[in-house]
């Protein structure tokens, strides 16, 4: 719409005041959708374009930068009827655009990384569920902290395929059992090694002397 | 010593530059009017006139005018010809320009303004007849730096361009149009006003520009006499003891000394930039109420000097794309006037000026209306649609309120009030239209513009528009639990408050809700006088708990101050003091009105203008 030549009580200073206000507004709704799927401890941002690099890794994976957008169209009628329940509306709205395209990106540039790596395990091909299972755990590293607790990795599932995981983890027969608790150990084993290697080429790490 | 310099060039050097037919004689014409006594009262053996001269003849012009003759009065420089803006300059030619070297062979009016601000008249005038003389407007940031801006010896600096910064000055039979109507304001054959002896350069332009936008241009009017007399030209149509202008301004110098500050000066200049962007009618309020009340033990002094201010400063608002904000700007002027009425001088100037505002207000409906009939949205913001689901209430509100005051005081004064009840009545039942719903409470800074709606909406005999105005908005605040936001709520309270609306739960906003309110105290003190008694006593119960209050202070000439003191806060709580209307009319207090219809007038648009107070008195009368 064009800007009026003329106006009557116009107060563009408060509606500027409430415009950043609605604008924060959204932001935090945008930081909420992302926290809910990413640790904020986990998330960084960059200010300006280009291709993310990391220069001590040979395969560091640039998932490009993805736009997340949504277009709102205000009535005038609604304004003018002081139809309040728009603004909630269109907040939720918001919310379930954002959210479907965050997601969309997260788990397609997830998708492109492992695909990109070859670090992918084809269910179909492993015969079975638990199978698919176990051999994913043989391809991921489980992470230690510094003082040797580790972050055991998340599994993010479709309904359909957290039902069949479901199923199978509660028919797991105690050799299947006992093999993925091994699995988990020697990782976490690998993990603590790692870790110590790591804190190795600190010319001195911690505080004990 | 008055002093003039008129500069007209027709022919110039470059042939690739037209040359003109009518500049010279237009400057000759303005040099004749303005040093003639009868008119302008310029002094004549020490004003100059200059035709088709070159840049260093200007310059030396200037040079001679500003430094040879002491201290000067007022100064008055007309420039007639071809100009133009370049890099945010506006450059006056002179016969040896040269079009691509602007800056060396141009006057710019910025040079003109650094030697004003050496010298320093006590008023300076600058006229420019020139095509795209708007663009002198470029100049000023030259003008609003700390060093000349406000400085105690430029109090007073005007400019007038006849053409705005994208247009062509015209010509008609060899003589400029802008030019005419200026010298036709200055021989007495077009009427400014009567009630002054001399007239300011800022009242003459703003009849010629609004002569000249009839013809397609557009003037440029910009600047503040900040003295207490005009000093422009004498007022051909003065009756009253005529006199000379030499003499006039003789007369004046001692007694037009405002005795301003440098910081007054400089809030003063600030206010008037900030008029379009920056409105707060506070800030007006408190710059100029100090400056009145140092000027009060001079009544004729003050009145003289608030007119010079309404003119500057009504001007500026004019000038500005919000329609109502030269009703505002006026308003705040008239109001500041009410401590000092007892003088019959402030009286007279505080009435001329509430009834211009009366006129702008009247005018700005007739726009309102035809430009609802073109665009019913037209109340709507542009941009950003979601604060108007917050803005646009207190607009409409306080629109239908504004527009109400012609209307009570024509019914105050007796006078034929027909066509103004009618157009009221219009604009109602145009809002009434598109907006039914957004005539509706928000904020506690309505409570003004509910009590002198639905009071004029009453006295007009509009008893439907009234009861069904008040209805929805006892039953919005019913619904809304009689929560309404504060003045002061900022963004983020606005928006969490229209969201607890629809929500219908208000925890989130508790710190934001006005508590006690006013306006719940005006629709049920309204109640009884708009038949709504039993429908509102039948839905209090809903209220239990909420606190309202009305503030009274007999003293009137108190009324635009920031804080009111000596008057009383009558506070109520619905289901402890108040369980039906009948309880609460029965309790409120015995309001003496104002006797004077002016200070009734004055108290109207102070509660309009300043949200926290309500003019209980209106029904005393």
């Amino acid at each position: 719409m064009a800007k009026r030549s003329i106006s009557f009580f116009a107060n563009p200073a408060a509606s500027m005041d409430i415009n950043q206000a609605l604008v924060s507004r959204l932001g935090e709704i945008q930081l909420e959708i992302v926290s809910a799927r990413i640790k904020p401890e986990n998330t960084q941002s960059f200010v300006h374009g280009g291709p993310l690099r990391r220069l001590s890794a040979t395969n560091y994976f640039d998932g490009g930068i993805k736009k997340h957008s949504s277009v709102h169209t205000v009535k005038f009628q609604d304004i003018a009827e002081h139809n309040v329940s728009i603004l909630r509306l269109q907040l939720q709205s918001f919310r379930e655009t954002m959210n479907v395209q965050f997601l969309q990106s997260l788990y397609g540039t997830i998708n492109d990384s492992c695909e990109s790596s070859g670090n992918v395990v084809d269910a179909k091909a492993e015969g079975s569920t638990l199978a698919a299972f176990e051999a994913m755990l043989e391809k991921l590293e489980i992470p230690v902290a510094a003082d040797g607790t580790p972050q055991l990795p998340e599994i993010h599932l479709g309904a359909g395929a957290f039902e069949k995981f479901k199923e199978a983890m509660d028919g797991i027969s105690p050799e299947a059992d006992a093999r993925i608790k091994e699995i988990q150990a020697r990782k976490i084993a690998e993990g603590r090694e790692r870790e110590l290697r790591r804190q190795a080429k600190f010319v001195r790490y911690g505080n004990q002397t | 010593m008055r002093l003039a310099l008129a500069v007209g060039c027709n022919t110039y050097d470059s042939s690739s530059i037209p040359t003109l037919d009518g500049a010279e004689s237009d400057a000759q014409r303005m040099f004749s009017a303005l040093t003639n006594d009868e008119f302008g009262g310029y002094a004549l053996e020490h004003s100059l006139l200059l035709l088709s001269p070159t840049l260093s003849e200007l310059r030396e012009a200037l040079r001679r005018l500003l430094s040879n003759y002491g201290s000067i009065d007022t100064f008055t420089f007309y420039f007639a010809g071809h100009g133009s803006v370049k890099a945010g300059s506006f450059y006056m030619w002179g016969r040896d320009v040269i079009e691509s070297r602007l800056s060396m062979t141009a006057l710019s009016l910025g040079d003109i303004f650094r030697m004003i601000a050496e010298v320093g008249p006590r008023q300076t005038n600058i006229i420019v007849d020139a095509c795209e003389g708007g663009g002198l407007i470029n100049d000023l940031g030259v003008l609003l730096k700390n060093e000349t801006l406000g400085d105690a010896h430029t109090p007073g600096v005007t400019l007038f361009a006849t053409a705005a910064q994208n247009e062509f000055a015209m010509e008609e039979d060899g003589v400029g149009r802008g030019t005419s109507a200026l010298l036709d304001c200055i021989q007495g054959r077009e009427f400014v006003q009567d009630h002054a002896a001399a007239l300011d350069l800022v009242e003459i332009s703003r009849r010629v520009s609004n002569k000249l936008r009839a013809s397609g241009q557009t003037p440029v009017v910009w600047g503040l006499n900040l003295s207490a007399a005009p000093r422009f030209c004498r007022n051909p149509f003065y009756s009253e003891n005529p006199i000379a202008m030499q003499v006039f301004v003789k007369e004046w110098s001692v007694k037009s000394s405002t005795g301003l500050t440098q910081t007054q000066y400089e809030a003063l200049w600030s206010i008037y930039s900030s008029i379009e962007s920056n409105w707060n009618p506070r800030s007006l309020a408190n710059t100029v109420q100090p400056i009145f009340s140092s000027m009060a033990s001079d009544p004729e002094l003050l009145a003289n000097f608030v007119l010079r201010l309404s003119d500057s400063l009504s001007q500026r608002a004019e000038s500005t794309t919000d329609r109502f904000r030269s009703v505002e700007v006026g308003a705040v002027l008239a109001v500041s006037l009410l401590p000092y009425l007892g003088s019959a001088a402030i009286a007279k100037a505080a009435q001329r000026i509430a009834d211009e505002v009366s006129t702008q207000i009247v005018a700005t409906t007739n726009v309102l209306i035809e430009t609802l009939g073109d665009d019913p949205f037209a109340l709507l913001a542009s941009e950003n649609a979601f604060p108007d689901l917050y803005l646009l209430p207190i607009r409409i509100t306080k629109t239908l309120a504004w527009t109400a005051i012609p209307v009570l005081i024509k019914l105050a004064k007796e006078s034929d009030s027909a066509a103004a009840v009618a157009q009221f009545a219009t604009l109602v039942a145009c809002l009434r239209q598109t907006y039914r719903y957004s005539i509706t409470p928000v904020s506690d800074i309505q409570a003004s513009h509910w009590y002198i709606l639905l009071s004029a909406l009453h006295s007009c005999g509009l008893s439907e528009e009234a009861d069904e105005i008040a209805g929805i908005a006892f039953y919005r605040l019913v619904a809304n639990q009689g929560n309404l936001l504060r003045a002061n709520a900022i963004g983020a309270q606005i928006v969490d408050y229209i969201l607890s609306v629809d929500a219908g739960d208000f925890s989130r906003v508790v710190n934001a809700v006005e508590r006690p309110n006013e306006t719940l105290a005006v629709l049920l003190r309204l109640a009884p006088t708009l038949g709504l008694t039993d429908v509102f006593d039948e839905s209090l119960w809903h209220l239990d708990g909420v606190s309202f209050m009305a503030y009274v202070n007999p003293d009137y000439s108190c009324f635009g101050d920031e804080i009111m003191h000596d008057g009383e806060n009558l506070v109520w709580e619905v289901g402890y003091d108040i369980f039906r209307v009948h309880e609460l009319v029965a309790a409120w207090p015995e309001i003496t009105p104002p006797t004077d219809n002016l200070v009734h007038h004055l108290s109207l648009m102070a509660a309009l203008l300043y949200p926290d107070r309500v003019p209980w008195h209106y029904f005393g009368r």
